[in-house]
C-alpha cells in the first residue's frame, strides 16, 4: 500500500499506548479493526470535507450523507442493506457500487477500511 | 502604615510577575526544545489546538475578504481556463467530484480538504482570497505569486461551478483536457 499506511499505523498505536496506558502498542489485536485508528484514518482521508461525522474534529461536510447514527441506518450508499460486509464492499470500491456516485475509491487498505467500519458503527 | 502595606503589595505583586515569567519561560523552553511540541505530520493535532487554528484561519481569511476581487464572466473559455488550472493545480490534493486526491495527500496534517462543498463554506471573495494568498502551515500556496489575478479568478469561477457537475461530466471533462494537452503528432496520427 501507501507509504504513509505503516506511519500512520504507528502513530495511531502511540496513539492507543497514550489512551489506555496499561496496553503496549504490541497487545493490541487486529482481527476486528479499532475504532480508535478508524478515527485517525477518517481524518486524514479529510472524509469530514463531505460527511457530518460526530466525534471527528471539523468533520461537518454538506456533499454526501451524514454518518451520525450510522450503526442504525437501515440502507448505506442508498443502495445496499447496512451491514459490516457492504459497508467494507462499498469503501473498497465505491463506484463499483454506485456507478456514477461522487465517492470516490480513496485506494484504502482492509486494515483502514475494517478501522473506519469500527468507528462508524460505534455511531448508535 | 498604608505605604508599608503598599510596598508589600508591590512585592507580592512583582513576585507574582516573576513567577509567571519564569513558567512562561520554561514553558517556551520545552516548545523550543521539541519536547512538548511533536512536529511531525503523524501526530494528529489535540482537539483544542486543532479547532482553535482551523478557527483562527477562517476568521482571518473573513477578515481579509471584505473588499471586492477579481471576477470572471462565467464563460465556456473562462471555465475551461478554470478547469485546466484545477486539474494542473488543485485535484492531486483535493480531489474532485467521484475523484479522490493522491494517496500521499492523507499524509499531510492538516490534510488538505475536498472542495465539493466550498462555495457554501466560502464566499467569492474568501475563495479568492484563499487561492490567491494560500494558508500559512497547511501546505496551500499562494498561487497569487505565480499566478495573474485573472487565472486566480478563472479557477475560483471554475470551484464554484464544480459542485454542479456530476461526476461522469466531470471525468468527460477531464479526458478532454488530456486531449487538449496531448501532442499535435499524436493526436493527428492515424
Amino acid at each position: 500500500m501507501s507509504s504513509y499506511h505503516p506511519l500512520a499505523r504507528a502513530s495511531g498505536l502511540a496513539f492507543i499506548g497514550l489512551l489506555s496506558a496499561c496496553h503496549g502498542q504490541t497487545d493490541v489485536a487486529r482481527s476486528a479493526g479499532s475504532a480508535q485508528l478508524g478515527a485517525i484514518t477518517i481524518g486524514r482521508q479529510a472524509c469530514g470535507s463531505c460527511h457530518v461525522i460526530p466525534g471527528i474534529e471539523g468533520a461537518d461536510g454538506r456533499v454526501g450523507p451524514p454518518l451520525a447514527h450510522f450503526a442504525s441506518q437501515q440502507i448505506i450508499a442508498g443502495t445496499l442493506p447496512n451491514s459490516p460486509d457492504n459497508l467494507k464492499r462499498f469503501l473498497k470500491a465505491p463506484r463499483a457500487v454506485v456507478r456514477n456516485g461522487t465517492m470516490p475509491d480513496l485506494g484504502l487498505s482492509d486494515d483502514q477500511i475494517r478501522d473506519i467500519a469500527a468507528y462508524l458503527y460505534e455511531l448508535k | 502604615m498604608i505605604a508599608d502595606g503598599t510596598r508589600r503589595l508591590f512585592w507580592g505583586w512583582l513576585l507574582g510577575v516573576a513567577t509567571c515569567a519564569l513558567a512562561a519561560a520554561i514553558v517556551v523552553a520545552l516548545i523550543l526544545s521539541g519536547i512538548i511540541f511533536n512536529t511531525s505530520a503523524t501526530q494528529p493535532h489535540s482537539k483544542v489546538f486543532g479547532w482553535g487554528m482551523h478557527v483562527t484561519m477562517i476568521n482571518s481569511v473573513a477578515r481579509r475578504s471584505r473588499g471586492d476581487v477579481p471576477t470572471v464572466p462565467l464563460t465556456r473559455e473562462t471555465l475551461m481556463a478554470g478547469a485546466r488550472q484545477y486539474e494542473a493545480h488543485c485535484i492531486v490534493c483535493h480531489g474532485g467530484p467521484g475523484v479522490a486526491r493522491a494517496q500521499w495527500a492523507s499524509g499531510m496534517l492538516p490534510t488538505p480538504p475536498y472542495l465539493i462543498d466550498a462555495p457554501t463554506r466560502w464566499s467569492h471573495a474568501e475563495l479568492y482570497n484563499l487561492v490567491h494568498d494560500g494558508v500559512k502551515m497547511t501546505g496551500m500556496p499562494a498561487w497569487g505569486e505565480v499566478e495573474s489575478d485573472r487565472q486566480v479568478a478563472e479557477v475560483v469561477a471554475f470551484l464554484e461551478v464544480m459542485p454542479k457537475m456530476t461526476p461522469d461530466q466531470f471525468a468527460r471533462l477531464r479526458q478532454r483536457l488530456r486531449a487538449e494537452q496531448a501532442p499535435q503528432s499524436t493526436r493527428g496520427a492515424p
